[in-house]
């Protein structure tokens, strides 16, 4: 009797442990993964459109192939958007495994506080899915696009976004790293746009640089080759290409380089009264392609090169800079934290008029390149006239 | 009186899962902000005399728990009143410490279920636990401890390429009062709570290590905290963090190597669920015993039940919502005080007058 | 949300057979009575939370209590 007892007491704990998470169970099947989504605004009616695109499944043959399917749906808020989705399918939506959010550009100008509150705050939505910027009129138009290899769009963005790391040609922002740009002094946000483009016939998405913004404000872009020299700046590229002209006089001939390592140390310095900051760039790189016939076994000739590139890597991350600070002003480098971070007393008088000095901060770029190899090849390939001249 | 032994290396374990408990998941002060490490490093030095105290009341009366000692001291009726208090602490935390975690599973994962289910079936199993008495806890803990903490702390390395220095800077810009305020939250919560254990150490097999696994548990368990905050702030940020009610649930999700490990948030979820259950039936367990010495009633273990359901009650209508929760925290600081620390002082100072007076 | 009453029931009634008539059989009287007035109290309590009954929290006037005596603000 007391070991039944014992045993029947003990059941009724355990299972108790086991299915208090069963108050509110789902079964899967009622529930449609959503990869990502785009918020429009519509200005008239003072509401937002939510396209989500969710996964679906094309039965071919024996086989299921992962397709996609878009909804779209308005509501007053971005929640009510979602919400109201239910008037338009059988089955919920899952948003925990949506990898991409998409806003407008009329969203991003007036401010993506609003809209990335949710994704913040929202248990189901995960903070770590990135934000991008659409440069074309809607933000639904990016989903509405064909895909070159893989068949879910959003899936493919986020890949591209991934694949950044070998071409450092776009910020990638998970949302939480976005909220504490957002939220941080002396800081501004940089987001990767994307647009649309032609590519072999068909119009797909393609990635264009960088939205610059101001607060939570879209104020601009820069291009990808730009992006690529802003990364440099706040030691965010990881692989990436300089592509170097043989001479100034020689632009057709280009030598390509692979960067395998990179690190930006960046410092403010402060002489009498005037912040300056000091970047500086330590880079390793390998010669990966060379349109010239140039044999760079010879000390002299890599000593040139090395000076070349460093010469053009340090003008082009010059330029970056005083392009933003003459035409948009808005300090996406994060040179105010660095102040703040390692000045904390400097910054308390200075931060309040950080706008205004940010724009007429001097920098220093000092740029260190090493050469660490020429691949698989020693010298290029040579007509024979030019081997016998060497 | 039932005669229960635990060993020095349970007791630690024990400590230290108590001190951690509710603190790995609650972001429990903001106000120091960047500066957070160094409030946990003076809370953990601000608790050493009052570790010392614990220990040594326990010491002073070998074998005996904190009920007995205060009637002891002072006299049977002042004696029960202020055992009544004690009971009504214990009791209280492990109400509110069931009432977090309901609060936490609400807000990541079950926003639909009705905490009282939570608080239920959560509760039932300290119900069971503090019923089988404090060896039984120990022994599970000391089971349980190795596994935990490693899990825990094999996320630090991992977020570690997530993990930017320049969050925590500047240090001890903003003044030092933030801080020692924060220090001060951080000594009344979590680790001036190990009160609690005077009313259970009297149980340990070697009365001598007494302090020591005082010592040891709470600068383990503080290690930790400190860690785990460190981590939350260079992960996350010092504004994210100060936003987020669970900054360390957030900061392990956050964390994914290559495709293949990731959401592994749920370990957080799983320690937290250990830490609560250990420190709820403690408090259980603490409790009961109390109101088994006022009432002059032999076998605690009886009275556990009816004890644990009216704490489930108190955890299910002591807030109305997680807002409220959050502001508790500031109360809590200075409503814990006399438990943590005058009436501990106190008793000890009368217990080594009558000492000195009897000799 | 009403199933919690038949679930909580179920668990009341197990314990009271279970850990509460020993009690009686035993003779042990005053733990018998604590028992007894403390679990129909928690049971009470547990019906009125499950029924929405707002229920007056002992954390507002302890935080009165203490903001009074600290001085507090709020």
């Amino acid at each position: 009797m007391k070991h039944v007892r014992r045993m029947l007491f003990s059941l009724i704990l355990i299972s108790n442990m086991l299915l208090c998470g069963c108050w509110n169970y789902h079964d899967i099947e009622k529930y449609s993964l959503v990869l990502g989504f785009a918020i429009d605004r519509n200005e008239q009616e003072n509401s937002y459109l939510l396209t989500a695109e969710v996964l679906d499944f094309e039965m071919s043959g024996k086989e299921a192939k992962p397709t996609s399917k878009l909804i779209e749906s308005k509501g007053n808020s971005v929640f009510d958007a979602i919400r109201n989705m239910l008037k338009l399918t059988e089955k919920r939506l899952y948003w925990g495994h949506a990898d991409t959010v998409i806003f407008s550009q009329d969203i991003a100008k007036e401010g993506i506080i609003p809209v990335l509150d949710l994704i913040f705050r929202d248990a189901e939505m995960r903070e770590e899915m990135h934000v991008v910027i659409s440069k074309e009129k809607t933000a639904k138009e990016l989903l509405e696009q064909q895909t070159m290899i893989s068949t879910l769009r959003s899936t493919e963005i986020d890949r591209i976004l991934n694949s950044q790391g070998s071409l450092a040609k776009a910020p990638v922002v998970e949302a939480y790293e976005l909220i504490n740009e957002l939220e941080g002094e002396g800081i501004s946000a940089a987001l990767p746009a994307m647009g649309i483009a032609t590519n072999a016939g068909k119009k797909t998405v393609e990635l264009m640089g960088t939205a610059l913004f101001k607060s939570d404000k879209l104020i601009g872009f820069i291009d990808s080759e730009e992006t690529k020299y802003f990364l440099f700046v706040i030691n965010k590229v990881n692989r990436g290409l300089l592509i170097q002209n043989e001479s100034p006089e020689n632009q057709m001939n280009k030598i390509t380089l692979e960067i395998f390592k990179t690190k930006t140390k960046t410092k403010p310095e402060y002489y009498d009264g005037k912040v300056v900051m000091d970047i500086d760039i330590k880079t390793e790189v390998a010669i990966a392609e060379m349109e010239t016939s140039m044999d760079y076994i010879k000390d002299v000739n890599r000593s040139k090169l090395k000076k070349d590139a460093e010469a053009s890597l340090k003008s082009s991350v010059k330029n970056i800079i005083k392009k933003i600070q003459d035409n948009y002003d808005t300090d996406i480098f994060g040179f105010g934290m660095l102040v703040s971070a390692n000045m904390p007393s400097l910054w308390d008088s200075i931060g309040p008029d950080w706008d205004h000095l940010f724009k007429k901060l001097d920098v220093n770029v000092n740029v260190d390149i090493s050469i660490r190899n020429s691949a698989l090849v020693s010298k290029s390939i040579r007509k024979e006239s030019i081997r016998k001249e060497n | 009186m039932e005669r229960e032994i635990i060993s020095t290396k349970q007791g630690t374990f024990m400590m230290v899962i108590f001190v951690i408990g509710s603190s790995i998941v609650l972001g429990s002060s903001v106000e120091a902000k960047q500066d957070i490490w160094i409030a946990i490093v003076v809370a953990l030095f601000m608790s050493l005399p009052m570790l010392f105290v614990y220990s040594k009341l326990l010491t002073s009366f070998p074998g005996k728990n904190l009920y007995y000692i205060l009637e002891e001291v002072f006299g049977k009726v002042a004696g029960k009143i202020i055992s009544l208090l004690y009971v009504w602490y214990s009791f209280h935390l492990g109400a509110l410490v069931l009432r977090n975690f309901s609060e936490f599973v609400q807000v990541i994962s079950l926003p639909e279920t009705p905490q009282t289910i939570i608080i239920i079936f959560l509760g039932l199993v300290c119900l069971w636990a503090a019923k089988a008495g404090i060896e039984i806890i120990g022994r599970w803990t000391a089971f349980i401890f190795p596994v935990g903490w490693f899990v825990l702390l094999i996320t630090i390395p991992l977020s570690m390429s997530k993990m930017h220095l320049i969050n925590i800077k500047p240090v001890l810009h903003n003044d030092l009062k933030p801080v020692l305020s924060s220090a001060f939250s951080f000594f009344t919560f979590p680790f001036a709570e190990t009160v609690i254990f005077t009313t259970v150490f009297n149980t340990l097999r070697n009365k001598k290590k007494t302090f020591k696994v005082y010592l040891s548990g709470t600068v383990v368990g503080g290690a930790i905290i400190l860690l785990l905050s460190v981590r939350n702030i260079l992960v996350l940020g010092v504004h994210i963090t100060t936003d987020l009610y669970f900054p360390s649930y957030m900061a392990v999700r956050t964390l994914s190597i290559g495709d293949f490990i990731q959401r592994t948030e749920i370990t957080v979820a799983t320690f937290y669920t250990i830490g609560v259950f250990i420190k709820a039936s403690v408090c259980l367990y603490a409790a009961s015993k109390g109101v088994a010495k006022i009432l002059n009633i032999e076998k605690s273990s009886q009275i556990v039940a009816p004890i644990g359901f009216l704490m489930m009650n108190l955890a299910c209508i002591v807030y109305s919502s997680t807002m409220e929760m959050f502001d508790w925290i500031n109360t809590y600081k200075y409503y814990a005080i006399p438990f943590q620390i005058i009436i501990p002082v106190i008793t000890l100072i009368i217990a080594k007058i009558k000492f000195y007076v009897k000799n | 949300m009403m199933i919690i009453i038949p679930i909580c029931s179920i668990i009341f009634l197990l314990f009271i057979i279970f850990d509460l008539a020993p009690r009686f059989i035993e003779k042990q009287w005053k733990v018998f009575w604590f028992y007894t007035v403390l679990i129909s109290f928690s049971f009470v309590i547990h019906i009125l939370v499950v029924l929405d009954f707002k229920l007056p929290s002992p954390a507002v006037p302890i935080k009165r209590l203490v903001s009074y005596i600290f001085g507090l603000q709020g």
